[in-house]
């Protein structure tokens, strides 16, 4: 690593405050940057090894800038947030020293950086991206050019008409390849600048049992319970916003909907392989377009039988367009669901799903969809009650009136304060819930909930004190897997420099992703090459440090 | 009195209503939504928004919310989905009312005797004792003084759990109470003893003092009967502001212990861009200001007979 930070930073006054955070943190005794990550850099065939610093510098050079000379001044916008900060500094501080370009750092409150973001006022910015479901699609598409949350100003038809393809393609291998194809297009493009892929922290003692680390971080507690305790005490790190599964979007709400609502389908404690729920069994056709699931004999927590009609109301209700929700999108692989949800027609009638009696349901696909178990699985998913919402409008979701369908039920909600859930014996698995009553804190000061972990009035912390992490991650009852999201950049390319594919090509290449990982994050974190994490099987993203 | 009173009540309104203009203004001109997160369409905002009734003309909407205000209605929250502000507000005010009567209550029952021995024992070391503890008090932000309490407290004598609001009324569980409310009065300590002290020290050196001393009565007489009465006077002006502060929470004090009461609702809806939980916190604070302001007036009186309300 001595060299390559020489290198990286040749002593001088700008130098300065980077060698001192890097000596602070005991760079001295890491390895060199090349034994580890992935794999290194593939050199091209015959060549020799590539150097992506030296290949930056000719591609800026070839972009008229050698030397970074005369390059107007680029600015980095992040949302006020010490971790961001730390990055933007060594970023700005990078492309200072390997590139000789200068760059201001704005830093702005979260609603005025999504603003600045979905209106393109910046040139490059932070950005993260967190998979929905286990499918690189969730990643690909994002930057599609119809997509709302690529904000980069990039549009490649090629892109679009792969990732459509893609979408319609049955075979998973040739699906895969197509989606390789589209990734390739954008780390040739580089519309985005990736730098590494997260990972998941959280702690939870060794007596909360029936709970595994996997990479959503998505941890049904059907079956979880904690020793010799009657309530299991989680500190879900915010105020939900919502506990209606139609209007709710954030991780918060995910883990509580989790416990309260089942799906046609459950997730695999371990794997998150979909499991049968309230749906006993299903048929696919052929083509993969057409899912009939057989429901089985089971209840609401108000002792009514859960129908095929509650599943075709739930869906129908996410997809009107008059129902304020972020993730209709989710529904968009059913038939008909996108039309209606823009509005091309009225008739919630026209969408591909059917209860054909009670107990079945038909549910017909735009294309052969290879997640789609997992989809049913998700919260937008679940079934809802159409007699208790008509009847109690937003108030549904009190204690007195909440009906649900999970291995749990709301006792009690105390606003900004806890969320009760207790056993909910009309759950169809009933016998196999062990915990009787599971609590959510919504307690975001990291060092306050960790203070009650430590003192045993909390059994599992979903978010960790980064001042002490190093600490932290040696004890046994860390829990950190590999996160299915990205930490990335992404460039504004509308106007000035950024529109050059040769300059984004050589910022990108000029960053040490090593040294935000190791020297900054420090929670394990892999630098990231590309933009869909590796950790979808049989898919290998292609890398942007290459030659073209 | 009453004439008194039906005039601050007046004004009072009145008050309230130019605040709750101005901040619906604010909370209107000010950049974000509170619909937007990294993953929302425009075209999902604006269903957001024709659900909130955020897309009909402002003055239509301005109408609407001083019509509900009119009935006690806060209005939906814009961010929580399922709750409306009189949801966070009122169980967030029962908490801070009571955290911070406490803190109240403690910054008098301490800040008072320190600042009337310092005056007592003015230049000795009583004095030098009582006010280095009120430095102490003016200095330590609460953002320390809470994580060292609990550092002492907690985690190396054991005594008291870190956080959290109790959940009933044992002493196990109230006792989850004592670090919040020292951390919340330590600076008021601070400041009520710097003021008792100075207006005792005023106080003494007056006229009607050495009359009382000349009467042959004992010290403390002197002191606490004929002094403290007029000493105590800057407290009282200091006390209704305070309350008023300490009774509608502290962000950071509640982060710091858990504790869901007003306080943080302040922040987080301004960063949340929940407009309506914006207006009914600063509404809520208002009017408990303004209340306790009257208050103190009318106490005044009471107080020192020179006064008079009018």
């Amino acid at each position: 690593m001595n060299a390559v930070v020489i290198r990286l930073f040749p002593l001088g006054r700008l130098a300065l405050p980077i060698l001192v955070l890097l000596h602070s943190a005991g760079c001295d005794s890491k390895p060199s940057s090349a034994s580890k990550g992935e794999t290194a850099a593939l050199p091209a065939a015959g060549a020799a090894a590539f150097d992506p610093l030296a290949y930056a510098r000719q591609l800026l050079a070839e972009a008229g800038y050698p030397k970074g000379k005369d390059f107007p001044k680029l600015e980095i916008l992040y949302n006020t947030d010490e971790g961001h900060k730390k990055i933007a500094a060594a970023i700005q501080q990078m492309w200072r020293q390997n590139l000789g370009i200068d760059v201001e750092l704005r830093n702005s409150e979260w609603k005025v950086y999504l603003d600045d973001m979905s209106q393109l006022r910046y040139q490059v910015m932070r950005r993260g991206w967190i998979g929905d479901y286990r499918d690189p699609n969730t990643f690909i598409e994002v930057m599609t050019s119809a997509s709302g949350n690529n904000n980069t100003g990039w549009a490649n038809a090629d892109y679009d008409r792969l990732v459509k393809e893609a979408g319609a393609e049955p075979d998973r291998r040739k699906r895969l390849e197509l989606f390789r194809q589209a990734e390739e297009i954008l780390m040739r493009e580089l519309p985005v600048m990736p730098i590494y892929f997260y990972v998941s922290s959280c702690a939870w003692k060794d007596s909360v049992k029936g709970v595994y680390p996997n990479i959503q971080d998505i941890h049904p507690l059907n079956e979880a319970y904690v020793e010799g305790k009657d309530t299991l005490v989680i500190n879900n790190a915010a105020e939900i916003q919502t506990l209606d599964p139609a209007l709710a979007r954030g991780v918060p709400e995910h883990r509580v909907n989790l416990c309260v609502f089942e799906g046609l389908t459950n997730y695999d404690p371990k794997t998150l392989d979909p499991r049968p729920g309230v749906a006993e069994r299903w048929e696919i056709s052929p083509d993969g377009t057409k899912y009939t699931f057989h429901l089985r004999d089971c209840a609401w927590s108000d002792g009514k039988k859960v129908t095929a009609n509650d599943f075709v109301y739930a869906w129908r209700r996410v997809l009107n367009p008059a129902t304020p929700t972020d993730y209709a999108h989710q529904l968009y692989y059913i038939k008909g669901a996108e039309a209606y949800n823009t509005k091309k027609t009225d008739d919630p009638s026209t969408i591909g799903v059917r209860a054909k009696d009670d107990r079945t349901l038909e549910v017909e696909l735009e294309n052969p969809c290879a997640f789609f178990l997992d989809l049913c699985a998700f919260y937008t998913y679940y079934p809802v009650r159409q007699d208790v919402i008509d009847k109690h409008g937003t108030n549904w979701t009190r204690e007195q009136n909440f009906v649900c369908n999970g291995p749990f039920k709301l006792k009690e909600w105390r606003a900004a304060e806890s969320i009760m859930l207790e056993k909910n014996p009309a759950y169809w698995n009933a016998e196999r819930v062990k915990q009787k009553y599971v609590k959510f804190l919504p307690i975001d000061n990291r060092s306050t909930a960790w203070n009650l972990y430590l003192e045993g009035a909390c059994d599992w912390v979903t978010t960790l004190p980064l001042d002490q992490i190093e600490d932290i991650i040696k004890r046994p009852d860390y829990r950190g897997d590999t996160y299915l999201g990205t930490y990335y950049y992404s460039f504004n390319v509308t106007k000035g420099p950024l529109m050059d594919r040769r300059i984004r090509k050589a910022l990108v290449l000029a960053i040490d992703r090593e040294i935000v990982v190791s020297k900054i994050t420090r929670q394990g974190q892999k630098p990231a090459y590309h933009f869909t994490p590796p950790i979808f099987p049989e898919y290998k993203s292609p890398r942007f440090d290459v030659r073209d | 009195m009453v004439a008194f009173l039906v005039r601050r009540a007046v004004a009072g309104i009145l008050t309230l209503y130019v605040i709750a203009t101005l901040c619906f203004v604010m909370t209107r001109v000010a950049p974000g939504s509170p619909f937007t997160t990294e993953k929302t369409h425009p075209e999902i905002i604006r269903a957001y928004e024709a659900y909130y009734g955020l897309d009909k003309p402002v003055l239509v909407q301005y109408g609407r919310t001083m019509w509900n205000y009119l009935r006690g209605d806060l209005g939906p929250s814009m961010f929580y989905r399922d709750k409306t502000c009189n949801d966070f507000v009122w169980s967030g005010l029962e908490r801070s009312l009571i955290l911070g009567a406490l803190s109240a209550f403690l910054a008098f029952l301490l800040g008072i005797p320190l600042g009337i021995l310092a005056s007592a024992w003015q230049n000795r070391w009583p004095d030098h004792a009582a006010m280095s503890v009120s430095i102490v008090g003016i200095c330590v932000p609460n953002f320390l003084m809470g994580p060292l309490l609990i550092l002492l407290f907690t985690f190396v004598l054991g005594w008291l759990p870190s956080a959290q609001w109790p959940e009933n009324t044992s002493w196990n569980e109230l006792r989850k109470l004592v670090m919040p409310a020292i951390t919340l009065a330590m600076v008021h300590v601070a400041y009520i003893s710097r003021l008792a002290r100075a207006g005792m020290l005023d106080v003494i050196h007056k006229d009607f003092i050495r009359t009382a001393r000349a009467k042959g009565l004992p010290e403390w007489t002197v002191f606490l009967k004929h002094g403290f009465k007029n000493g105590v006077t800057p407290v009282v002006s200091y006390a209704g502001p305070m309350v008023a502060v300490l009774v509608t929470g502290s962000l950071v004090v509640e982060k710091v212990f858990a504790i869901p009461g007003l306080g943080q609702h302040f922040v987080t809806s301004a960063t949340n861009r929940d407009m309506n939980l914006i207006m009914a916190c600063v509404l809520v604070y208002s009017v408990l200001v303004i209340l306790f302001n009257t208050l103190v007036d009318a106490a005044y009186a009471f107080i020192d007979p020179r006064v008079r309300v009018s």
